[in-house]
């Protein structure tokens, strides 16, 4: 690596080459010295030094955000058949998705939009209910779970949105976190649980989104299951 | 090099000053996009922590919350993203190392940004914008780093989550190539652009170099020439100097010789006056004591004591025709003619000449000198002629700025080439006997017509008369505003002079 030019040479260098520098170029000329000057940069070693250890800062930080967007949720086991004490009912002649939803979650707003796009392109086979869990202990505010994310949901045409205060369907389908996607058949079999998204709260192209479509286009998949990222809803369940 | 394509051709001397001012132009774009870059990465840290304030301000777990960590990725991880572009654009600007430490921290300011905006397919414009803005530097090298880091980055997670990066599980490396195609597909199309402006720089700096080197060689053919006209100058002044000297020396001579003229004339008159005198007194006290010889000898003597009488004065009267106080008052010169023609009454009824004469202004100058000019040039023509009677025209014809007045006969006229000689003093073209007076005649006439700022010169030739010329200058009336009575005495007429 060559040694950097020298203020006052490069300055000098310009004018004598007839070149008018700005004056902002000429104090940034002047800071460049006394920088080097007042750091006593050798630029052999230092500058690489301060440079690589700049990149592995900025490289374990970006490793950091990479593992918290794939950190996945918990994932229960849901009920194999729908819960006969669910309030919901499920649709006898048509697919029925139940979209479990932190009302507050950041993360969901891209499994609000991947619904929304499985309701656009099989909204004629699929019954979906959004519950957006409501903690007890919110209850007596009135409006806590009425969000952007609420409303996102209620423009998606053909789907039922409701809330599930103290989380009790939440309970009984064995949700945990935030996004969970679960897909029975008409006669009330569970086909696929997991999530519509690839990562936390990223939206495109997923493993879910294609699965659950494949099921209401083909009836069936190979894949049953996704990892699903969101808050958590607050809902003690045994681990199973 | 990519820009070694300039056309223009440089000679040997103009090539490393055309290199100079190409290696700072390029400088100077350097440090300019390091500090638009430096500019941009601050904001583009605000713009981060803003979006993820916005967009996922704060993780939940049931009723419980905390800042999300987007919150402190936005503010920390997009802090020391920034920080050493930015310090490195402030201390070290223009340094390569800087340009590729910018290029690196700002495609991973656009990973984060995707990151922090869930994704979003519009975020990842921002990729191919920073292709673009880098490549301000004109430098492809850069874009090749800013390049590896996508890819890298790309490759890196797609390798560990495809799912997330691709959509699918599967064919993740084809994607990887189609990802990483239209990165390099605008590369391609930057890096033309960027080989085709250094290629103007280049050119830029040759024509700058080559209109220098024309510049310093007009510079110094004008500095060379300035010299030459000034030297030509100080010759001319110098020359001008010495002939004013000569000019002052002449005009003294000119009064000196005046001076003599007029203190000999002048003395001589007295002992030339008393030669004449007692010549006739000797002439008177021995008649008829002398024999034949001595008789004509006698006569020889007065008769060239009456002629040196006669030149002395002559000789005088030229010397005050120059040396006098002139007038300078407007001067009717019709009136000057009538009273040279007056004088001249006996000879003219003598001779039987016919005189006619044109209508005359009125001039500047000194009325007697003038009536002596017309009264010498008559006398002329009255003298030279042969039996012809003579005939003699006054004329007189207006020019642009001045008058130009004459006097013609039909005399014995003479040759061109004494045009000159004949108004030298005592020049004369006859020998007395033939023709009598001194040869100070048009002498004087010259000289009379100088003071009054003219020219006299003659047309003639032989046997065919004479045409005395000479120009006075017009006199200048100015008109009054108000209408004034022409016959009034007191009329006051401002009349120029020379």
């Amino acid at each position: 690596m060559p040694r950097p030019p020298v203020c006052e040479s490069s300055v000098a260098q310009a004018n004598d080459l007839g070149i008018t520098m700005h004056h902002n170029h000429l104090n940034f000329a002047r800071g460049r010295n006394a920088f080097a000057r007042g750091t006593r940069f050798r630029p052999g070693w230092a500058m690489h030094t301060l440079v690589l250890a700049w990149g592995a800062l900025v490289a374990g930080g970006m490793g950091l955000v990479w593992q918290y967007q794939h950190d996945a949720g918990t994932l229960h086991a849901a009920p194999q058949h729908w819960p006969a004490d669910s309030s919901l009912r499920p649709s006898p002649d048509r697919w029925t998705l139940v979209l479990f939803a932190h009302p507050k979650c950041p993360c969901t707003r891209a499994t609000v939009g991947e619904l929304a796009r499985i309701i656009h392109h099989g909204g004629d086979r699929l019954q979906a209910h959004v519950l957006f869990v409501k903690p007890r202990s919110c209850a007596m505010q009135p409006d806590w779970e009425h969000t952007t994310l609420w409303d996102a949901a209620k423009r998606i045409p053909g789907v039922s949105v409701t809330a599930d205060v103290g989380g009790d369907e939440a309970h009984r389908f064995r949700a945990a976190t935030s996004g969970l996607v679960l897909l029975y058949d008409p006669a009330g079999n569970l086909k696929f649980r997991g999530g519509i998204t690839a990562s936390r709260g990223h939206s495109g192209d997923n493993l879910g989104r294609t699965t659950v479509a494949r099921f209401l286009t083909h009836g069936s998949t190979d894949v049953d299951r996704t990892k699903v990222y969101g808050c958590e809803l607050g809902i003690e369940l045994e681990e199973t | 090099m990519w820009m070694s394509n300039a056309t223009t051709v440089l000679d040997a001397d103009d090539q490393p000053r055309a290199d100079a001012l190409f290696r700072a132009q390029q400088s100077l774009i350097h440090h300019r996009t390091d500090r638009l870059f430096a500019a941009l990465m601050v904001i583009q840290w605000l713009a981060g922590i803003a979006a993820a304030l916005w967009i996922s301000p704060r993780t939940w777990s049931g009723a419980i919350s905390q800042p999300h960590l987007h919150v402190w990725a936005a503010i920390l991880l997009g802090g020391a993203i920034t920080a050493l572009p930015v310090l490195l654009a402030w201390k070290r600007p223009g340094h390569g190392l800087t340009r590729h430490v910018i290029a690196v921290g700002q495609m991973l300011t656009s990973a984060l940004l995707i990151h922090l905006t869930g994704g979003r397919i519009e975020t990842h414009f921002h990729i191919f914008g920073s292709l673009a803005f880098l490549a301000c530097y004109r430098d492809w090298r850069v874009l090749c780093t800013a390049t590896i880091v996508v890819a890298a980055d790309h490759g890196l997670r797609g390798w560990l989550w495809p799912e997330s990066v691709y959509g699918v599980i599967a064919g993740a490396p084809l994607r990887l190539v189609e990802h990483s195609g239209w990165v390099v597909f605008e590369d391609i199309f930057l890096i033309v652009t960027i080989r085709q402006s250094l290629a103007d720089m280049r050119r830029n700096a040759d024509h700058q170099a080559e209109l220098e080197s024309t510049n310093s060689r007009i510079e110094a053919e004008v500095t060379r020439r300035t010299e030459e006209l000034r030297q030509a100058m100080d010759e001319t002044a110098r020359a001008s100097r010495q002939l004013i000297d000569a000019n002052k020396a002449l005009e003294e001579q000119n009064k000196e010789l005046d001076q003599f003229t007029y203190v000999a004339s002048h003395d001589l008159q007295e002992p030339v006056r008393k030669l004449v005198s007692f010549s006739r007194l000797l002439e008177q006290d021995i008649d008829g004591d002398l024999n034949e010889d001595a008789k004509r000898d006698l006569q020889f003597i007065v008769d060239a004591a009456k002629r040196m009488r006669t030149l002395v004065q002559a000789l005088l009267e030229l010397s005050r025709v120059g040396r006098s106080a002139m007038k300078h008052d407007p001067v009717d010169l019709n009136r000057c003619i009538n009273e040279a023609l007056e004088a001249l009454d006996l000879k003219i009824h003598e001779t039987g000449a016919v005189i006619t004469r044109d209508e005359f202004p009125v001039v500047i100058g000194d009325q007697t000198m003038l009536t002596q000019l017309f009264q010498n040039l008559v006398s002329n023509a009255l003298k030279f002629t042969e039996e012809a009677t003579p005939e003699i025209h006054l004329t007189a014809t207006a020019e642009d700025d001045h008058w130009t007045l004459g006097v013609r006969d039909n005399g014995i006229g003479m040759k061109s080439e004494y045009a000159e000689r004949i108004f030298q003093p005592f020049q004369r073209l006859h020998n007395r006997g033939e023709y009598e007076g001194t040869g100070i005649g048009l002498s004087i006439c010259k000289k009379t017509v100088q003071r009054h700022c003219g020219e006299i010169w003659v047309e003639s030739d032989i046997g065919r008369g004479a045409h005395f010329r000479f120009t006075l200058p017009v006199a200048e009336i100015d008109t009054p505003e108000t209408d004034r009575d022409e016959s009034e005495p007191g009329a006051e007429l401002e009349l120029a002079t020379c």
